[in-house]
C-alpha cells in the first residue's frame, strides 16, 4: 500500500493547494469589488435595491440598459449615463453592454423570461419585436418627456409602426458604394463620376478587374443592393404586410449580377462567400475588390482598417428612370420594454440621449448622423475629416434622392438568408436564374404569410 | 461462488449508500435538468416564438420537418461530418496518443503544443484563422501553386467547405488526446514488462496488451465524440457566420436547430428537432452498448 | 545498435516538431498580428510585421473606462476554479455507484443520465434561464457553478464511469475482505487509482469553463461580472468598429493560463503511479 499512500499525498496536497487559491481569490475579490466601485460613483456594484445613503427625498429609480458595440460605443454611452445621473440624482442607470455577438439572443431570452432591460438598444430588426408586443409605445410621452420637435420627420417615420411610436432612431444612414480611389489610381482607370448608371459602374469595374492583378471590380450588393434597385423602379420591398415587388423584379436583379460576373466586373462566388460584415475583413479591405456596398456610418471602420483612400459615391442610377434609389434608414433605435415600470423615466432618457447638446456631443455620430438638426449642425461645425465625408454624403442623399425609408422584410434573418441563398445557388451554378427566382418567391412569401398572422 | 454471494448481499445492504453518492447527481437532475428537459418536449408541441405564449399545435412541427428541405440537407451535412471526422479524429488522437505516451525528452512541451489547438476551440479568431488558412489567396493555396496546383475557395466552396470544418475538428483532436493518454496510464506496466520476458515485440504488445485494455476508453471516446460530432455547432456557427453557408453546405444539425429557434423565434419547431436529434443519437447509442459487450474489455468483468 | 536508436529517436523529434509547426501556425498567425498596428492587420499579407506595436496589448488591457481585462480573469479563474473542485467531487461520487455499485434503478438513472448530453443545450437554455430568474440569480457567479456542483456535466460522470471499471475489481473485494466499506473503497481505492482521469477531469472543466461563451453571456450582465470570454466580445462590434488587434492581445494573454495549466497537470496523467503496491 506504501506507492498509494504517498500518491494519495501528492494528490491530496494538490487539491488543499486549489483550494485555497480560490478562498484566497474570493476573499481578494469581495475586498476589491467594494474597492473598486466606491471611487466610482456611477457603477452598479449595488444594484440589489440597497438603500441609498443619499438623503434625496425623490423615488430612487433604477434603469437597466443594454447595447451592442465597440470599445468606442462602450466609452461614449458610458460617459453619457454618467452625465444623465448626474442631472437626475434620483436615477440609477445600470449599464449592461456587450459585444454584438449574442446580443440578442440573450435578450430574446431574457423577454422570454419577462427580465429584459428597460431600455434596448435595437438595429433594422425593431419590426420584428414590435410585432410581437415587447416594446414600450411612447405616443404618450411626445411633446412632454420626449422632445421630438428637432427630430427629422423621416426618422419618427422609420419608428413608427401601425401608427404608433415604438423608439428614438440614434442615426441616420445611407447606402453607398464604397470606391477604392487608390486601387483607381494605380490602375489608371479614371474615377467614375458622381452621377453614374449601373452601365458606367460596369465599365470601372470591368477595367479594374482587367487591370489590377487579383482584384475584381465589385462585390455583390446582395439583398441590400436588392432594396435599392427596386426603389429605382419606384417599387418599395413591402408594405403594410405586403410585397411591393415581383418574381420579375428579382429576376432582372439576378440576371443584372449574373451579367456582371459574367463580364468579369464583379468578383467570383468563391471570395464573395467570403464576405462579412465585419468592416476590417471585408474584401474591399483585404483588397480583393475595388467597389462594395456600405452603410455611411461604417466609413470610418472601413477608412481605418487600411492605408487606402476611399471615396463614398451615390448607387448607381437606373438609366431609365435617372433615379439613385439611395434613402435615409435608421442605423439603430433606442427604445423601451413594454413591462418596464418607469416608462415615463425611459421617455425622459431617451429624450436626453437624442436632444442634449453636451450627451451628443459625447455620442458623436458612431451610431450614424444624429437626427436631431440641431445636434447635426452643432457636430458639422467641429467634424474630424472622416465624419465630413458621412455628413456630406447623407446631405447629398437627402437633396438628390427622395426613396422612402423601407424597414427590413418582416422575419428579417430569414428572408436575408433566403435572399443569400438563391443568389449563391446563382453564382455557384447550381441553379439557373430563372429556378433560384422561382425558389426564392415560394419561400419569401410562406415567410410573410406566417408573419401575417 | 462463495465470493460472488457475499459481495451481492454486500452490495444490497450498500443500496442507499449508492444512493448516497448519487444524491448530488439526483438533485441537479431533478431540480435543474429534467425541468427543462420536460418543457423543451411539450415545447416541440406547440408554436412557440419565445415572446408570446406557447400555441398546442399537436405534430405539426414533426409533419413541417418532414417537408423541409433545409433540415434535409442539414441531416445530409451532419452526417457527412459525423462518418468523417469522428474516426478520423479518433485516429490522429490515438495515433498521437501513442507516440507521445513515453519514452521520449521533452514530451510534456509536445503534448502542450498538440493540445494548443484544442484550447483554442470555439474562439472567435478561429474564423479569420481558418479564412487566411483555406480561403482564395491563403496559405493553402500558396503552399499548393508551389507544386502548380491551382487553389480553389476552400473554405468558401460549397463543395468543399464540408472538409475545411473537418479538418478542422481533425486539427482539434487534443481532448480526444488527453482520454486517450490518461486510458494508456491506467494500464500496469508490470503487464509489458511480462509481456516482454516472454518476448513479445512491441508491435505485439500493442495489440495484446495497450489497445485490448484501452477499450473501454476508446468506447467512451467514440460514443462521446458521435454525440458532440452530432451536436457540432461552434465550428460552422463562426466560420460560416451563422449562415451555414454558402447554400447550405455547412449547414450543421445544430445550427439549422439554433437559427430556427433564435433567429426566426420558432423556438416549438426547434425543440421538435432537438428531440428527433435525442432519438436518433439514442438509437445509436444503444446499437454502440450493444456492440461493446463483443469488443470492449472491462477489469471489473463487463457487468454494469 | 545504439547508433540507429539515436536516429531513430531523432526522426521522431522532427516528425513530431514538424507536425507540431502545423499544429501552432495559427496561434503563431495571432501572436503576430497582435503586435501589427490596427490597420495593417488585415491589410498586410505576410506573417511577419512591418511595424511592431504594443498598442493592443494596453487598450486591450484597459477595455473600457475604469475596467482593466484583470478583472475578467479574475472572474474566469473563479468560476473555472469552483467548477474543477464541484466536478472532481460530485461527478466522481456519481460515477462511483454507476461503475461499482448494485443499487434498483441502476440502468435508468444511467441511461437518463445519457440523456441529458444528447439534447442540444440550445432548447433548455430558456427554461433554464427562467429558474435561474425565479431565484434571483441572474447576474451573478451562481449559474454558472451551482449546476457542476450537482454533478449535471454528465460527460465527466461518465468518463469516471469508465475508468473506474478499468480497476480491477480484485482490489474492491480484497478491501472488502479487509472489511473495507463502500466508502473506504471509494476513498482509499477508486480515487487513487483513477488520478489520470481525475486530473483530465479537471484540465477539461477548467479549460472548457474558462472558454464557454453562451452561458455566460447569457447570465452575466454587467460589467463587473464578466469574464475573458466576454471580454474579448466586448471589442467586437461586427456592424461597426472593432479593435481587432486588442482581440487577438488579449485571446494570447487568455491563451496562457490554458496553457500553464494544461502543461503543468499533463503530466500527472502520464507519471507515477503504480497498482504494484495493492496487488496481492
Amino acid at each position: 500500500m506504501k506507492g498509494v499512500a504517498i500518491l494519495k499525498k501528492k494528490w491530496f496536497v494538490h487539491v488543499c493547494v486549489l483550494l485555497l487559491v480560490v478562498v484566497l481569490a474570493a476573499c481578494s475579490s469581495s475586498n476589491n469589488g467594494t474597492s473598486e466601485n466606491t471611487p466610482n460613483a456611477s457603477n452598479s456594484s449595488n444594484q440589489g435595491g440597497t438603500p441609498s445613503e443619499s438623503s434625496t427625498t425623490d423615488e430612487q429609480i433604477e434603469l437597466r440598459m443594454t447595447w451592442w458595440g465597440g470599445q468606442e460605443r462602450h466609452d461614449r454611452t458610458l460617459e453619457v449615463i454618467e452625465m444623465y445621473e448626474a442631472k437626475n440624482p434620483n436615477v440609477k442607470i445600470v449599464a449592461e453592454y456587450s459585444g454584438f455577438d449574442g446580443y440578442f439572443d440573450k435578450l430574446t431570452t431574457q423577454f422570454a423570461a419577462g427580465n429584459a432591460p428597460d431600455i434596448i438598444q435595437y438595429g433594422g430588426n425593431l419590426n420584428d419585436f414590435v410585432a410581437r408586443g415587447v416594446v414600450l409605445p411612447l405616443d404618450e410621452y411626445v411633446g412632454g418627456a420626449l422632445d421630438l420637435s428637432k427630430h427629422d420627420q423621416s426618422m419618427i417615420d422609420a419608428a413608427t409602426m401601425d401608427g404608433k411610436l415604438y423608439g428614438v432612431t440614434l442615426g441616420s444612414n445611407g447606402w453607398g458604394v464604397l470606391v477604392n480611389k487608390t486601387a483607381f489610381e494605380q490602375a489608371g482607370v479614371p474615377l467614375p463620376s458622381p452621377e453614374w448608371t449601373w452601365e458606367e459602374f460596369e465599365q470601372a469595374a470591368i477595367q479594374i478587374t482587367e487591370n489590377v492583378e487579383g482584384m475584381y471590380g465589385t462585390a455583390d450588393f446582395e439583398e441590400d443592393g436588392f432594396g435599392i434597385f427596386l426603389a429605382q423602379r419606384g417599387k418599395v420591398v413591402h408594405e403594410n404586410g405586403k410585397l411591393g415587388f415581383n418574381d420579375q423584379d428579382v429576376k432582372d436583379w439576378f440576371q443584372m449580377w449574373d451579367g456582371f460576373r459574367n463580364s468579369g466586373a464583379a468578383v467570383i462566388p468563391e471570395i464573395q462567400a467570403a464576405a462579412t460584415q465585419t468592416p476590417e475583413q471585408s474584401l474591399i479591405v483585404k483588397g480583393d475588390v475595388a467597389m462594395q456596398l456600405i452603410a455611411s456610418n461604417q466609413y470610418g471602420a472601413y477608412s481605418n482598417a487600411t492605408e487606402d483612400q476611399f471615396a463614398l459615391y451615390l448607387p448607381p442610377n437606373n438609366s431609365d428612370t435617372g433615379e439613385n434609389g439611395a434613402s435615409l434608414r435608421p442605423s439603430q433605435f433606442l427604445s423601451g420594454y413594454a413591462e418596464t415600470e418607469h416608462p415615463e423615466e425611459v421617455a425622459k432618457f431617451l429624450a436626453f440621449f437624442t436632444n442634449d447638446l453636451d450627451a451628443t456631443a459625447v455620442l458623436g455620430n458612431d451610431r450614424g448622423a444624429p437626427v436631431n438638426s440641431e445636434v447635426r449642425e452643432n457636430l458639422i461645425s467641429n467634424a474630424s475629416e472622416i465624419d465630413e465625408v458621412i455628413f456630406s454624403y447623407i446631405q447629398t442623399v437627402s437633396q438628390t434622392s427622395d426613396a422612402p425609408y423601407v424597414p427590413n422584410l418582416p422575419g428579417y434573418n430569414e428572408t436575408q438568408a433566403l435572399f443569400k441563398r438563391a443568389a449563391e445557388k446563382i453564382a455557384f451554378g447550381e441553379a439557373s436564374v430563372e429556378d433560384a427566382t422561382n425558389e426564392y418567391w415560394t419561400e419569401v412569401q410562406k415567410v410573410m404569410e406566417k408573419y401575417e398572422q | 461462488m462463495q465470493m460472488a454471494k457475499r459481495r451481492n448481499r454486500a452490495a444490497g445492504n450498500h443500496a442507499w449508500i449508492a444512493y448516497l453518492f448519487l444524491l448530488p447527481w439526483l438533485i441537479g437532475f431533478f431540480g435543474l435538468v429534467l425541468g427543462p428537459m420536460i418543457s423543451s418536449l411539450y415545447l416541440s408541441f406547440t408554436q412557440y416564438n419565445l415572446l408570446q405564449p406557447p400555441q398546442w399545435t399537436g405534430w405539426s412541427n414533426y409533419e413541417g420537418l418532414l417537408q423541409d428541405s433545409n433540415f434535409r440537407d442539414a441531416v445530409q451535412v451532419t452526417l457527412t461530418y459525423v462518418f468523417i471526422s469522428v474516426p478520423t479524429q479518433l485516429i490522429a488522437a490515438l495515433l498521437v496518443a501513442l507516440l507521445l505516451n513515453r519514452g521520449l525528452r521533452g514530451l510534456g512541451i509536445y503534448r502542450t503544443v498538440y493540445y494548443i489547438p484544442s484550447l483554442l476551440g470555439g474562439s472567435v479568431a478561429i474564423a479569420l484563422l481558418w479564412k487566411n488558412l483555406f480561403g482564395m489567396n491563403g496559405i493553402v493555396n500558396d503552399f499548393l501553386s508551389f507544386f502548380g496546383v491551382e487553389g480553389r475557395g476552400w473554405v468558401t466552396h460549397p463543395d468543399y467547405a464540408l472538409y475545411t470544418l473537418i479538418i478542422l475538428a481533425t486539427w482539434q483532436f487534443g481532448a480526444s488526446m488527453v482520454i486517450f493518454l490518461a486510458g494508456l496510464k491506467q494500464i500496469p506496466q508490470e503487464l509489458y514488462e511480462a509481456a516482454a520476458v516472454d518476448g513479445a515485440g512491441k508491435f505485439r504488445q500493442l495489440r495484446m496488451i495497450s489497445l485490448p485494455l484501452l477499450t473501454p476508453v476508446i468506447f467512451f471516446n467514440l460514443v462521446i465524440e458521435l454525440i458532440k460530432t452530432m451536436q457540432s455547432f461552434t465550428s460552422s456557427y463562426i466560420v460560416s457566420e451563422g449562415t451555414g453557408g454558402p447554400i447550405n453546405s455547412t449547414l450543421f444539425y445544430t445550427l439549422y436547430l439554433y437559427q430556427r429557434g433564435f433567429s426566426y423565434f420558432e423556438m416549438g419547431y426547434a425543440s421538435a428537432m432537438a428531440w428527433l436529434l435525442v432519438l436518433g443519437l439514442g438509437a445509436m447509442t444503444a446499437v454502440l452498448f450493444l456492440t461493446s459487450r463483443y469488443w470492449v474489455h472491462y477489469e471489473d468483468g463487463g457487468k454494469l | 545498435m545504439g547508433m540507429s536508436m539515436k536516429w531513430q529517436k531523432m526522426l521522431v523529434h522532427i516528425f513530431i516538431i514538424g507536425v507540431g509547426i502545423f499544429m501552432l501556425y495559427p496561434v503563431l498567425w495571432m501572436v503576430f498580428s497582435s503586435f501589427k498596428p490596427e490597420r495593417l492587420i488585415f491589410s498586410e499579407p505576410g506573417l511577419w510585421p512591418r511595424e511592431v506595436t504594443l498598442e493592443n496589448y494596453f487598450k486591450g488591457w484597459h477595455v473600457v473606462r475604469d475596467t482593466t481585462f484583470g478583472l475578467f480573469f479574475k472572474n474566469s479563474f473563479m468560476i473555472s476554479a469552483v467548477c474543477v473542485i464541484a466536478n472532481l467531487v460530485t461527478c466522481s461520487m456519481a460515477a462511483y455507484a454507476f461503475a461499482r455499485m448494485k443499487f434498483p434503478l441502476k440502468k435508468l438513472w444511467f441511461a437518463c443520465m445519457l440523456m441529458t448530453i444528447m439534447l442540444p443545450a440550445h432548447v433548455t437554455l430558456v427554461p433554464q434561464y427562467s429558474i435561474f430568474h425565479s431565484l434571483g440569480w441572474i447576474d451573478t457567479k451562481l449559474p454558472l457553478i451551482v449546476p457542476k456542483i450537482f454533478a449535471t456535466d454528465a460527460f465527466f460522470i461518465f468518463l469516471m464511469v469508465q475508468f473506474f471499471r478499468g480497476i480491477p475489481r480484485d482490489l474492491d473485494e480484497s478491501a472488502t475482505i479487509d472489511g473495507c466499506g463502500p466508502i473506504k473503497i471509494y476513498m482509499k481505492i477508486i480515487l487513487p487509482l483513477a488520478v489520470p482521469a481525475l486530473i483530465t477531469t479537471s484540465i477539461f472543466t477548467f479549460i472548457w469553463t474558462w472558454d464557454d461563451f453562451f452561458s455566460q453571456v447569457l447570465y452575466l450582465n454587467t460589467v463587473q461580472n464578466f469574464t475573458v470570454p466576454l471580454g474579448l466580445r466586448l471589442f467586437l462590434d461586427s456592424q461597426g468598429d472593432s479593435s481587432w488587434g486588442a482581440v487577438f492581445a488579449m485571446s494570447i494573454l487568455s491563451l496562457m493560463p490554458t496553457a500553464t495549466i494544461f502543461f503543468i497537470f499533463q503530466k500527472y496523467i502520464v507519471e507515477g503511479i503504480t497498482t504494484t503496491g495493492l496487488k496481492g
